[in-house]
């Protein structure tokens, strides 16, 4: 399920270059118009290039004089596998340039490739067997083409990971406690310390960076929203925002909103354990460095998580603390794969801080609707930035096989 | 003229030949240089025909004289750089990419460095269709924010509310606008979508209306939600340099740049169904069927008023005799016209949300535009139709070259 959504708000936010910092760039990623119409005309026969066990890169030789366009891949192998072209050699060695996965038995399926000058081969990773490297190509193409990107291996991650998911448990721990205050305000008739328990604790849950779906229907249940009209929603809201929806009103009504607090502490109480029973995947790990940004765009950015109490600022800054803290971790991942990691921090660094200046001004307690169109304007464009150059990490660090 | 030419001329190659007269032949003369440019390369053909090229390169920007694209994309942006070397790196993106993506190309693999580069609507090939991406700036790009209030184009300034106007704050102005035209709807929006994504983080998207010019039925201009050709009436490519391009008492940078003016339209469609045949051509001034003014027979004769003073045949408060009364006092008020309809579901009432994208180009924004729209206060057409967003803007000039980028000249002042 997780999986399925964040997949989809890949394609759709799938990005290359992004804030302004990165716009510097596209002169060097080449999209320049002297690179217009690269690839051979129609009619010119595509190369074919065999994937198997066996005869991994027969026909790959074409590629000498073709580097740039589509190569036809065949599965002739009686495995299902991955194939890459990857660079042989040189200060690349073994970055992948091109990369075909789901290749079924059988089948013959495009690839496009746009090599810059090197040593190339392909590798063929058919299931339950190790790779095979075919023979190597030496390519005369332009000083420009793909960035090649060495893969990373999912045990590069490990460690990370399990740090990460002990740091979340550990916040975790403080939003239960925020909880438990919010119960016992809430019995005293203490509105505004609710009000204040509700806002630190939704805040803190922010820092677990349990975007798209990453918890599950535990996250639903936490942190849903909405499904529509009361008329229409079979499955009312519960958890932060089904409290706030009836905490930020002028007469609460505090009997049914304990009952809310109780059923949300036992949640978050069932999330503590699962985390604690079951070990995070990197690739969640990878994804969370856009997934928290995008979830901050559609879900905050645009109004529709404001169930009343107006605190889309504290929740921004929840989720950039959250970016930064998973961004950090993956720091010693990101040189060689990434264009301009400090840029990524930089960038990071200017929206939480610009954050922090609409903190101070009256849009801390109005509806994003009610800000003046400027601070909008400025959040919403910076953070749709960093998601545009937060993207890429996602494809480049995602853990691969490399034996 | 314009509008009566039929762009399968274009596809054809025929274009040039007898179209010379209006902007058509200049539009013709641009798709032709093109395609015969990239004969070497038929890669991306569209669904229905050869490949239209229109060279995003010259004195001009192509959207403005050229035959508009079926489909179009308004976008208002606001620059969210804040000093002039921000703005200056937005405007460079955007050259590059208009450069690429008017000329059809072959997006590069990114293999596993990223997301990849081009979001694939248009098929592995992005052919060039008709593209064009016509980039203005709004008053308020001239600000304190860039240091550019000294540069400012000397007419351009915000657009006021006139009589009959209901604007809506949300749909109007914008630092920047782009009208993204093409032969298909596709075409435009993988644009729109693409130089969105360059400039992310640079500029924040502001407002946007899309519209379509459907086909000719059965021949001539296309017609609008009304039911009445439109687009007639422009003037000729021989009086663009006096109508349309800026003048010499204009900064130095703007030469071959435009005012450019938008009207988000709302048209009631349902009230002006409910309408009698006569009386709408006599709001209107020609026949509906046909186009003809109510002077001629056909819609090829020009309206003619000299012997009707009283307004026995072309009602004096008819839509186009108010317009341009055809008078040598009021021949410097007319302008550039580039209409599509657009269709925006439903309103609140469960009436239809239709209306006119309104663009026009010209030398002086007071001296048509302004004058005109007023003196079309109170027409008789203004129980059918509400303004209800837009703005004034101005063209740049055109990109020289490949090097080349908008704004050079604005900002190198
Ligand atoms: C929804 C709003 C509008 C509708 C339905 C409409 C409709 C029409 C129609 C049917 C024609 C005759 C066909 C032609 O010659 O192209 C026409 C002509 C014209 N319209 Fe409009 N129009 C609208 C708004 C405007 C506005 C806002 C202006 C400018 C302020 C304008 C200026 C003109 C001019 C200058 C002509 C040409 C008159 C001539 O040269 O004979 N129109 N319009």
């Amino acid at each position: 399920m997780p999986r399925i959504s964040s997949l989809a708000t890949r394609v759709v936010a799938a990005l290359v270059v992004g804030t302004l910092g990165l716009l510097a760039v596209l002169a060097v990623v080449g999209l320049g118009p002297r690179h217009v119409a690269t690839r051979p005309a129609r009619g010119r026969s595509r190369p074919v290039v065999t994937a198997s066990v066996t005869r991994c890169g027969d026909g790959f030789d074409a590629v000498a004089t073709q580097p740039v366009g589509q190569i036809d891949v065949r599965d002739d192998d009686s495995r299902p596998g991955e194939v890459r072209v990857v660079a042989v050699g040189g200060a690349r060695d073994g970055a992948v340039y091109a990369d075909l996965e789901l290749l079924a038995p059988g089948t013959t399926v495009p690839l496009a490739i746009d090599l810059p000058t090197g040593s190339y081969a392909v590798q063929c990773l058919m299931e339950d067997e190790e790779p095979v490297t075919g023979g190597v190509v030496d390519v005369q193409g332009a000083s420009t083409g793909t960035r090649g990107v060495p893969p990373v291996d999912q045990s590069e991650l490990l460690r990370t990971t399990l740090d990460y998911q002990a740091a979340v448990g550990h916040r975790l721990g403080r939003v239960r406690h925020r909880i438990s205050g919010l119960v016992q305000h809430l019995a005293s008739g203490d509105l505004p310390a609710a009000r204040h328990d509700w806002i630190a604790a939704h805040r803190g849950y922010q820092l677990l960076g349990g975007a798209y779906g990453a918890f599950g229907e535990l996250g639903d249940a936490i942190d849903g929203l909405p499904h529509g009209p009361p008329t229409l929603d079979r499955h009312p809201v519960t958890g932060f925002h089904r409290i706030e929806h009836d905490l930020f009103t002028a007469r609460p009504h505090t009997a049914r909103l304990i009952g809310d607090a109780r059923a949300l502490a036992s949640d978050l109480a069932a999330l503590s354990h699962r985390l604690r029973s079951t070990q995070l995947a990197p690739l969640d790990l990878v994804l969370r460095a856009h997934e928290i940004t995008e979830d901050l765009l559609q879900r905050t950015l645009t109004g529709r998580d404001d169930l009343g109490s107006h605190t889309a600022l504290a929740t921004a800054d929840g989720d950039l603390a959250a970016t930064a803290d998973v961004l950090r971790r993956l720091r010693p991942v990101l040189t060689g794969r990434v264009p301009h990691p400090a840029r990524l921090f930089t960038d990071l660094t200017t929206t939480r801080a610009l954050v922090r200046r609409l903190a101070r001004t009256p849009d801390a307690h109005r509806s994003v609707a009610q800000w003046p169109r400027v601070d909008r304007e400025q959040l919403a464009s910076a953070v749709a930035g960093l998601a545009e150059s937060l993207a890429p990490l996602a494809v480049a660090l995602e853990p691969r096989r490399t034996s | 003229m314009s509008a009566s030419m039929d762009r399968r001329g274009l596809f054809r190659g025929l274009a040039g030949t007898g179209l010379a007269a209006g902007a058509a032949g200049l539009a013709a003369g641009c798709a032709h240089a093109g395609a015969s440019a990239r004969a070497d390369e038929p890669a991306t053909d569209a669904p229905d025909g050869p490949d239209r090229v229109i060279s995003p390169y010259g004195e001009h920007q192509p959207g403005i004289a050229g035959e508009p694209g079926s489909a179009v994309s308004v976008l208002a942006l606001d620059v969210v750089a804040t000093d002039r070397g921000g703005l200056a790196e937005a405007l460079k993106a955007l050259s590059s990419r208009v450069g690429t993506l008017t000329q059809g190309y072959a997006p590069r693999p990114t293999g596993i460095s990223g997301p990849p580069s081009d979001s694939g609507v248009l098929g592995p090939d992005v052919p060039a269709d008709g593209l064009t991406v016509t980039v203005s700036v709004g008053a308020s790009l001239f600000d304190h924010r860039f240091g550019l209030a000294g540069a400012k184009p000397l007419r351009l300034k915000p657009m006021h509310a006139f009589a009959d106007d209901d604007l809506d704050a949300a749909r109007c102005g914008g630092d920047l606008l782009l009208q993204v035209s093409a032969d298909h709807g596709d075409t435009v929006l993988h644009a729109v979508r693409d130089l969105m994504r360059h400039t992310r983080g640079a500029l924040a998207p502001r407002w946007r209306i899309d519209g379509a010019r459907p086909p000719s039925r059965p021949t001539g201009a296309p017609r609008n939600h009304l039911g009445f050709k439109d687009g007639i009436a422009n003037p000729s490519a021989d009086d663009f340099d006096a109508l349309v391009w800026a003048g010499d008492d204009e900064p130095a940078w703007t030469a071959g740049g435009s005012y450019h003016v938008v009207r988000i339209i709302r048209m009631l469609t349902e009230f002006w169904d409910r309408v009698g045949l006569s009386e709408q051509e006599r709001m209107i001034g020609r026949r509906r069927d046909s186009g003809a003014p109510l002077s001629g027979s056909t819609d090829a004769d020009d309206p003619d008023y000299s012997d009707d003073p009283r307004g026995s045949v072309t009602p004096l408060d008819s839509h186009i005799r108010l317009a341009n009364p055809r008078t040598d006092a009021t021949a410097d008020q007319r302008m550039l016209r580039r209409a599509w309809n657009y269709d925006a579901g439903l309103d609140l009432a469960g009436n239809l949300d239709l209306g006119l994208v309104f663009t026009c180009f010209q030398t002086d924004l007071e001296r048509a535009f302004e004058t005109v729209q007023h003196r079309l206060q109170g027409e008789p057409l203004v129980d059918y139709i509400t303004p209800v967003g837009g703005g004034y803007f101005f063209a740049l000039p055109g990109l020289r070259d490949e090097q080349d980028r908008y704004g050079r000249g604005l900002l190198d002042t």
